[in-house]
């Protein structure tokens, strides 16, 4: 993913399922069977994001939530997004 | 099973080195080699499979552990979990061992199967069936399996062999409800052993680290996985049991981990 916009929204591919264990989340790519572990920021993003938030209203829940500026939560946000779609585990809806 | 198409290897163990394992996809086939010594050939969802071992290189007892992992390997495929596991059970209650090579499985297993109030059921192989009642271990296997040194500790003869058998005083005869998953690490700085919970994800690692699997690009045998590992973190409590490696001191695990499953067993009898 070479660029995110805050309009942006994200839906989980049908390679993807994940579980939530107390403040974390894995998601399995049920591709190649690599699972992958979001920690509690990853794991709210993840959630967010696939319960049809765009990218923007994402990020200023998590800086709402965790006192953090809405810079550093879009930083975060933004390689978390990223690295999801890379892995083919999350798609930009269209 | 007369299909051979050409193999796509999808994975191998151990993930660094020479492998010694790799499992592969060949049309509707999965296969797992070990490599020089066996093949497992399986339809995809286990309706049918093949264990063929190379003639005249291995011993009865490798036979029967190479049957043992096929059979776990089968299992996968059909939605089951079989974890890499020493267990035991106690008062209808069972416990899981999880661990490298050489981390101890069998020989806590076999130390707590010393007292007839506990029963052998895996020493490396732990078949888990998720049932009405919750997440039960099924008895798998007969004997643990022990390293020389610790067999010499326990008073057997080793022999020249690398692993010794020893029987259980008893054997589990039927499932047991899984109350609790242990790892086991080595830790020669701590004076005596220590329990430590474990908790979400990280209980969830040491299970997915330790789970046999032959299916790796079949979504719904790994949908099935998934679900059914958070299924036994959900209902089982894991600890890391961090011990010295002396053998002197071997003792005082089985007490660290008999007063857990003490309390355990009461738990599971409070109205």
């Amino acid at each position: 993913m070479t660029t995110t916009d805050l309009d942006d929204r994200f839906r989980p591919t049908a390679q993807a399922h994940a579980r939530r264990f107390d403040r974390e989340v894995v998601v399995l790519d049920l591709g190649g069977g690599k699972y992958y572990s979001l920690d509690e920021v990853g794991a709210v993003i993840w959630e967010k994001l696939t319960s049809g938030l765009s990218l923007g209203e994402v990020v200023e829940q998590i800086a709402a939530a965790y006192d953090v500026d809405e810079e550093t939560a879009l930083r975060d946000a933004r390689r978390i997004t990223g690295e999801l779609v890379a892995a083919g585990l999350l798609e930009r809806q269209t | 099973m007369t299909d051979r198409a050409p193999i796509r290897w999808l994975h191998h163990w151990p993930p660094d080195g020479p492998a010694a394992i790799r499992i592969g996809r060949a049309g509707d086939q999965i296969i797992a080699e070990w490599i020089g010594v066996a093949t497992l050939r399986a339809e995809v969802h286990g309706s049918a499979s093949e264990l063929v071992v190379e003639s005249g290189s291995v011993s009865p007892r490798v036979k029967e552990k190479l049957r043992e992992q096929a059979a776990a390997l089968v299992r996968h495929l059909r939605g089951g979990i079989t974890l890499h596991a020493s267990s035991v059970a106690f008062e209808g209650v069972a416990i899981a061992f999880l661990g490298d090579s050489y981390a101890g499985k069998s020989t806590l297993a076999a130390q707590l199967c010393a007292d007839p109030r506990f029963a052998l059921l895996s020493d490396d192989a732990a078949a888990i069936r998720h049932g009405d009642a919750g997440v039960e271990i099924l008895p798998t296997e007969r004997d643990h399996w022990l390293r020389p040194d610790v067999a010499r500790a326990m008073g057997l003869d080793p022999g020249d062999e690398p692993k010794i058998p020893k029987e259980p005083l008893r054997s589990a005869r039927g499932g047991a409800r899984l109350r609790a998953v242990i790892a086991l690490a080595f830790d020669d700085a701590a004076p005596v052993p220590t329990l430590r919970p474990v908790r979400g994800a990280e209980a969830f690692s040491l299970l997915s680290l330790s789970t046999f699997r032959f299916a790796f690009d079949v979504p719904d045998v790994l949908r099935q996985e998934l679900d059914g590992l958070a299924q036994i973190v959900e209902q089982a409590r894991f600890y890391e049991l961090r011990r010295p490696r002396d053998l002197a001191r071997m003792d005082a695990s089985p007490r660290a981990v008999a007063l857990l499953l003490e309390d355990l067993s009461r738990e599971g009898r409070a109205p």
